[in-house]
C-alpha cells in the first residue's frame, strides 16, 4: 500500500485514529471500476464521539475523487458505523456452518475430474487464472497483484491461523485442465475419542456448475470434521441448490462488503445496463453534493431536468449499483420512492443482472 | 480538541498501525506491522498498484 494513501489523525504527536485505502479495480456489471478499498479505520477509545472519525471519511473521500477513483468499498467492523458516510451493502455476504455428515449432492451424476493438493508454489501459478476467469463474470470482485496472492491469499503465517492447522490449496482439474480451486485450513478438535474438527474455508472458486459440485464433494468429504465454514460463499448459492438437505448447510446473511459512490458520474457510466429505456433518478447526498440532483441513466447518462422516475439517497443507489437489490426490492423496504408510475420496474430492468454480485474477501 | 490530520512518515507508520488495533481492543500483530511498514519503507521499489496484504 502506498504510504499516502494512509491518513492519521494527530494529537501532538501521537495518532488518535486512522484509516487507509487499498488502489483496487473492481468488477461492475459489464465493467471494471477504480475503487478504494477502505481499510485500518479505527479511533482510540480516548478521542470518540468527538467528530475524529467523520473527519478522517471526508478527508479520505476527497482524497480517493482526487486519485480519479469513483468508488470507495469496504468490510464493516459494524453494520451501523458507515450508512452515515454514504456507504451502502453492495453485495451481501452468505455465511456457511454445514453439517458436514448430512452433505449429498442433489441428483448426483458421480464424481468428475480430481482434486489434489498442491503447494503455494504451484498455487501460485494455478489458481491467479481461474479467479480472473470467475472474475471476468461477476461483479463485486477483486483485482489482485501477484504480491497480494503471494504475500496475502496464499502466505499462512502461524499468527493467522487463530486455532486452526496450516492452509491447504486444493486444485481441481476436469479433462486435465484446472477448473477450480480450494483454500482451507482444519481445526483439528478430538471430544471423547470421537473426532469433533472443522473445515474452515478461505475460498473456493470454479469455472462452470460441475466445477462447483466437486468441489463441494471433495470440501465435505475430509474425514475427521463435523462442521464445514466459510464467511463468504457464492451468494448466488449454487451449493443450496445442489445440495440434496440445503437446510442443514446453515446458510446465513450479513452485510458483507459496503460500497460509496464517490464519483456518481463515472461509477454509472462505469457498468453496463440491461435494458434500453433510460430512467430519471432524484439522488440525494448530502456529504457530497456534487452527486445529488436528478440523473437519467441508461443509455445516455446525464444531469437531466426531466421529472424523475425514482428517488432514493446514494447509500440505497450503492445497493443497486452492482445488482445486489433491485429498486422494487429498494422500495419494499422503504429505501426507494417510485415518483412516476412504472419507474421501479424500469429501473429494476436497467440494473438487472445475471447473478448478485459476490467479493469473497475482506480486506 | 485540535488535531491534525496528515499522512504518516514511513517511521511513524508502525505506531499508527498500533491505534487500529488498540481502537479494537486486540494486541498488536508486530510480525503484520513490520510486514506493512517495511513495504512502505521500501515501496519506491514496487511497482504501482502493488498490494502487501495483512491478513486473511
Amino acid at each position: 500500500m502506498p504510504l499516502d494513501r494512509v491518513l492519521a489523525a494527530w494529537d501532538g504527536d501521537r495518532p488518535a485514529g486512522v484509516t487507509a485505502s487499498w488502489p483496487f479495480e473492481l468488477t461492475v456489471p459489464g465493467g471494471i471500476a477504480k475503487a478504494a478499498g477502505v481499510t485500518w479505520v479505527g479511533v482510540l477509545p480516548s478521542h470518540r464521539r468527538r467528530g475524529v472519525l467523520r473527519e478522517l471519511m471526508c478527508r479520505q473521500l476527497d482524497d480517493v475523487h482526487e486519485r480519479g477513483e469513483p468508488l470507495a468499498i469496504l468490510w464493516a467492523s459494524e453494520s451501523v458505523i458507515y450508512g452515515r458516510f454514504g456507504y451502502g451493502v453492495a453485495a451481501p455476504a452468505t455465511e456457511l456452518n454445514a453439517e458436514r455428515g448430512a452433505f449429498e449432492l442433489r441428483d448426483d451424476p458421480g464424481p468428475r475430474g480430481s482434486m489434489r493438493l498442491v503447494d503455494a508454489a504451484e498455487a501460485a501459478e494455478r489458481f491467479p487464472p481461474i479467479y480472473e476467469r470467475v472474475r471476468s463474470e461477476r461483479p463485486g470482485m477483486l483485482s489482485r497483484s501477484k504480491d497480494w496472492w503471494t504475500q496475502g491469499r496464499l502466505a499462512d503465517p502461524e499468527h493467522w491461523r487463530e486455532g486452526s492447522g496450516p492452509k491447504f490449496y486444493a486444485l481441481l482439474e476436469i479433462d486435465g485442465e484446472p477448473a477450480g480451486y480450494a483454500l482451507y485450513r482444519i481445526a483439528s478438535k478430538w471430544e471423547g475419542g470421537t473426532p469433533k474438527g472443522e473445515v474452515h474455508i478461505v475460498e473456493a472458486l470454479a469455472i462452470a456448475p460441475e466445477a462447483t459440485a466437486e468441489l463441494w464433494r471433495f470440501l465435505f468429504g475430509i474425514d475427521l470434521v463435523v462442521k464445514v465454514k466459510s464467511d463468504a460463499v457464492d451468494p448466488a448459492w449454487p451449493l443450496f441448490l445442489m445440495a440434496a438437505d440445503p437446510r442443514r448447510l446453515h446458510l446465513s446473511v450479513s452485510d458483507g462488503l459496503w460500497l460509496r459512490l464517490v464519483d456518481l458520474e463515472a461509477a454509472l457510466g462505469a457498468r453496463t445496463y440491461a435494458a434500453d429505456e433510460p430512467v430519471v433518478l432524484e439522488v440525494a447526498d448530502d456529504m457530497l453534493p456534487r452527486n445529488a440532483g436528478r440523473w437519467t441513466v441508461g443509455s445516455k447518462l446525464a444531469r437531466s431536468d426531466d421529472e424523475a422516475d425514482v428517488a432514493l439517497h446514494v447509500t440505497d443507489l450503492a445497493s443497486a449499483y452492482l445488482g445486489a437489490f433491485s429498486f422494487e426490492r429498494l422500495a419494499a423496504g422503504g429505501r426507494a420512492t417510485e415518483l412516476r408510475p412504472g419507474g421501479l420496474a424500469r429501473a429494476t430492468a436497467l440494473f438487472a443482472t445475471p447473478l448478485p454480485p459476490y467479493c469473497p474477501e475482506g480486506f | 480538541m485540535s488535531l491534525e490530520y496528515r499522512t504518516p512518515s514511513a517511521e511513524e507508520l508502525a505506531t499508527v498501525l498500533r491505534t487500529t488495533y488498540a481502537a479494537f481492543g486486540e494486541e498488536a500483530k508486530e510480525d503484520d506491522i513490520e510486514r506493512w511498514a517495511g513495504s512502505c519503507r521500501s515501496i519506491a521499489s514496487l511497482r504501482p498498484g502493488t498490494a502487501i496484504v495483512l491478513q486473511a
